[in-house]
């Protein structure tokens, strides 16, 4: 039971069982390989229970992108695909992260309020199930459905980052969950030009993070 | 895929902990093909991360996770989770994913040294260090190399009353994926306290969970015998 990361996993009258809203499919319990009856296994999963296993367990693949984990390559990669561009500043908004986990509905709260201030990232799992106008699911019934985290990932100008910073703000006060903010940024030398607009705004990041170094090749 | 952003920890436990990440850009050909055979580079790659001593090393191969991680030993292997050597991974002969690999160092010194050979093999493999900006950016002037982009935390928000205690959360969140139950975490913590088991065992069963590997045993270990003294 203690392997679950939503504790999903519950004994009770002397038996356990798997709370089936709670589960979100990640697998963890069955790849520990700790249980003494070897009684778990992951039946097959339908529409839309399916996107709680493509979205929570790592070494799952999303069949609608084709990328395993839970979003894209994001800024890992900026070198050589130019994703995110000089004066351009990207979000990576990781709902239930970390390790609290997430309703759909809440994804969908956020997404709806970033709706008309980004760009939504293509190639995001979260993307291809959305209305990217709205950012409202295009089936409702995936609203039910829960995930240990999923990643809306999206861009704007470095004119309109703080704006999109406070309907954050804003939006984190209406959903059951947390979510962890990433702020991706093109470098301007030894420079972040958005981390000085944040500052001045109010936002101060955390004092680690992520460097793409420049080695991929070849350039964008 | 941000999973090694947001560790938590004072800026003295951090200073012990990054992650190196190489990726081929599964969209960009001309990535795949620049400078020779993808085989070849990622051999080279895989040398140079293997030399500095990494706590946790991942290579993807065929479709396999390799997994070495410090102080995890085959007796500890359990379910899916199997560890691999060094030399295992260094020698494999499967062909690499566009995924490929990722390292976790305890010292600044052992990434700069990777970052500087790395910039001379010219592999044209996309690097990426996970770990306080300021070491990270004077690594990369002593290396000769300029940032390209920085990918910066503005933590958590929302319901963070949910969230575990500190101890268990600087531990949990060495597993960006959560695949790291605070349960197991706190369970571990009690039996370290009770003499049950050493942290550096302890360290391993919390980094088997992490599947992407990119958990630091040695910092971990640190964290759950600190937080068993404390007896809270």
């Amino acid at each position: 039971m203690m392997y679950c990361p939503v504790d999903a996993i519950k004994a009770a009258d002397g038996e356990v069982h798997i709370d089936q809203d709670l589960c979100v499919e990640c697998a963890a319990c069955l790849k520990s390989g700790v249980c003494p009856q070897d009684a778990l296994y992951q039946p097959e999963l339908g529409w839309p229970r399916v996107l709680r296993s493509q979205f929570s367990d790592p070494l799952v693949s999303h069949p609608i992108t084709g990328i395993s984990g839970r979003g894209t390559a994001e800024m890992k990669t900026n070198d050589v695909t130019g994703r995110f561009r000089e004066g351009e500043v990207g979000f990576a908004i990781e709902m239930g992260r970390p390790g609290i986990s997430t309703s759909f509905a809440d994804v969908e709260k956020v997404a709806n309020a970033l709706a008309s201030r980004v760009e939504f990232e293509p190639l995001n799992p979260v993307t291809a199930l959305l209305d990217v106008e709205t950012g409202k699911f295009r089936d409702p019934k995936v609203l039910k459905e829960r995930a240990l985290s999923a990643i809306i990932e999206c861009k704007t100008t470095e004119d309109r980052g703080i704006e999109v910073l406070n309907t954050l703000r804003e939006a984190s006060g209406d959903i059951e969950t947390v979510f962890s903010l990433c702020v991706i940024n093109r470098c301007s030398g030894f420079k972040a030009p958005f981390k000085e607009k944040m500052e001045a705004a109010g936002f101060t990041p955390r004092i680690n993070g992520k460097t793409n170094v420049g080695l991929g090749r070849p350039l964008a | 895929m941000t999973h090694t952003h947001h560790r938590r920890g004072s800026k003295k436990d951090l200073q012990r902990d990054y992650v190196v990440l190489a990726r081929i850009d599964r969209e960009v050909e001309a990535q795949h093909t620049y400078g020779g055979p993808l085989e070849e580079r990622v051999k080279r790659l895989l040398e140079i991360l293997g030399r500095y001593e990494p706590v946790a090393l991942l290579a993807r191969a065929s479709g396999r996770r390799l997994r070495y991680m410090k102080g995890w030993e085959p007796r500890m292997d359990s379910g899916t989770h199997r560890v691999a050597s060094l030399e295992d991974i260094l020698h494999s002969e499967e062909l690499p994913d566009e995924g490929l690999t990722n390292a976790v160092y305890t010292s600044r010194e052992a990434v700069e040294g990777v970052v500087k050979e790395l910039k001379e093999a010219d592999l044209g493999i996309s690097i990426v260090v996970s770990g306080i900006f300021d070491d990270v950016f004077d690594i990369r002037e002593k290396a000769g190399t300029e940032p390209h982009t920085v990918n910066m935390s503005l933590g958590t928000w929302g319901r963070t009353q949910l969230l575990p205690r500190r101890p268990v959360l600087e531990l949990c969140t060495m597993c960006g994926h959560a695949m790291i139950s605070p349960r197991l975490a706190e369970a571990m913590i009690d039996r370290v306290r009770e003499g049950a088991q050493a942290p550096e065992e302890a360290a391993v069963e919390l980094g088997k969970q992490c599947t992407c590997n990119i958990f630091s045993t040695q910092r971990a270990a640190d964290i759950i015998r600190n937080a068993a003294a404390e007896g809270v």
